[in-house]
């Protein structure tokens, strides 16, 4: 028994040294053992401050801090102690903050979802009149053959622009918007730029002339609005 | 770190009430706040009082203690708004500051002395603790030269024991062991002073 009480209490004194040291491992489960060797420790404690104001050359303070502190607690009105119904505890304190995660998780994807299928109901529902039916190009409309027919590759040499060699030119041409039966109702009419009929060379976009020579006979199945308004553009 | 972990589980204790964690941390740290808190006031008298204030308003806001910095970061900040708002209020030309406002910092109280402060500048106090420095110095001179290494590095450096275990080329265990043997003997060597057995 004699041999137990001096292991704990070499291992105390071991404890306090590291904990003074800020070494001490363990997450916090010193603490109690502290507290209950309160004595041992504020011995302990003063005597390592001690040696390190000596080896420091520091000078001893002359007033106890401690004591003075203390005692000034012991003034504190009842309810300006830290009591705990005062106090949220570090515990609690982790525990609501989980929780709030937690809320503001759900609650982030209820919006997320709530917002993901209104903008699918809003964006299939744009422009639908109920019953009818998307118009959808299936073929080459009359905007792609205007075009390819004043581009046709295969009666140009490569080195001739398509536009130089076509003659008669046309300074715009009037082309039907592939979506003919839009919901806009309009007729969707636009004009062709010059470059486009072979009417000018002036005001040629090189890329848009090879975008339109490498095209297919049936690129206008694709997104047939977004290059009625590329011509708009001119 | 382990170190914040047992402060913070102190600091958990003291919030529900137990004065003797709250007691602990005050152990610890009241040295090292005063230091800090000199680093803007002269007055050694001045600062004693507002390490003393410090260690009150950490008390009185321990509820407000979410554990989201380290113990040591929380009244060390403290300790340096304590310390500027002395030295803002001096510059206005005004008192001390109270340890009875309720930690405001505007209270041109004067500064009422604790009757239990005990008083350790009386003639006898002060050999005591002259003769125990000599008996210090003399058993820090006589420890051997790895243990007076190993504390020197610590208590002068302000090293961990991780870097005490790579200057001395050693494991960070026998650092440990060392600084706590070092401790330890030179507590053996006062033991006559302190009247023990």
């Amino acid at each position: 028994m004699k041999q137990r009480q001096a292991n704990d209490s070499a291992t105390i004194d071991a404890v306090v040294s590291d904990w003074w040291d800020d070494e001490l491992s363990g997450r916090g489960r010193w603490a109690d053992e502290l507290i209950e060797h309160r004595d041992s420790v504020h011995e302990k404690a003063r005597l390592y401050e001690l040696i390190g104001n000596r080896v420091r050359g520091e000078e001893e303070p002359t007033r106890d801090l401690l004591a003075a502190v203390n005692a000034r607690l012991d003034d504190l009105p009842a309810d300006e102690l830290s009591g705990a119904a005062k106090v949220v505890s570090l515990d609690a304190a982790r525990a609501k903050r989980r929780q709030r995660v937690v809320q503001g998780a759900v609650a982030a994807s209820l919006f997320a979802a709530v917002t993901a299928v209104g903008l699918t109901i809003t964006t299939s529902d744009r422009g639908m009149v109920p019953g009818e039916v998307p118009a959808q190009a299936t073929g080459p409309t009359e905007n792609d053959r205007a075009v390819m027919a004043t581009l046709n590759a295969n009666d140009v040499p490569e080195e001739v622009s398509p536009v130089a060699a076509t003659s008669g030119a046309r300074d715009e041409a009037t082309v039907v918007a592939a979506n003919n039966g839009a919901s806009s109702g309009s007729s969707a009419e636009s004009k062709l730029p010059a470059w486009a009929t072979g009417g000018s060379t002036t005001d040629s976009d090189p890329y848009v002339i090879t975008h339109y020579r490498a095209a297919s006979s049936e690129f206008g199945t694709v997104m047939p609005e977004v290059r009625a308004a590329a011509f708009e553009r001119e | 770190m382990s170190a914040e972990e047992t402060d913070k589980a102190l600091v958990a204790r003291a919030q529900k009430g137990d004065r003797r964690a709250f007691d602990l941390l005050v152990l610890k740290y009241q040295h090292r706040v005063q230091r800090l808190i000199a680093r803007y006031i002269r007055d050694p008298e001045q600062v004693f009082d507002l390490a003393q204030e410090t260690f009150i308003k950490a008390y009185r806001a321990l509820g407000r203690f979410r554990g989201d910095s380290a113990f040591y970061t929380w009244i060390y900040r403290i300790a340096v708004n304590t310390a500027k708002n002395q030295l803002a209020s001096d510059a206005r030309g005004g008192f001390t500051v109270s340890l009875n406002s309720g930690g405001s910092d505007e209270s041109d109280e004067p500064m009422i002395e604790p009757e239990a402060l005990r008083d350790m500048g009386s003639p006898d106090a002060l050999a005591a603790t002259a003769e125990l420095k000599d008996a210090i110095d003399r058993a820090i001179t006589d420890l051997p030269e790895d243990l007076r290494t190993a504390l020197t590095l610590r208590e002068m450096e302000g090293l961990s024991y991780d870097e005490i275990a790579a200057v001395m080329d050693c494991p960070i265990g026998t650092v440990r062991s060392r600084i706590f043997r070092a401790r330890e003997a030179i507590e053996q060597s006062i033991q006559p002073l302190k009247g023990g057995d």
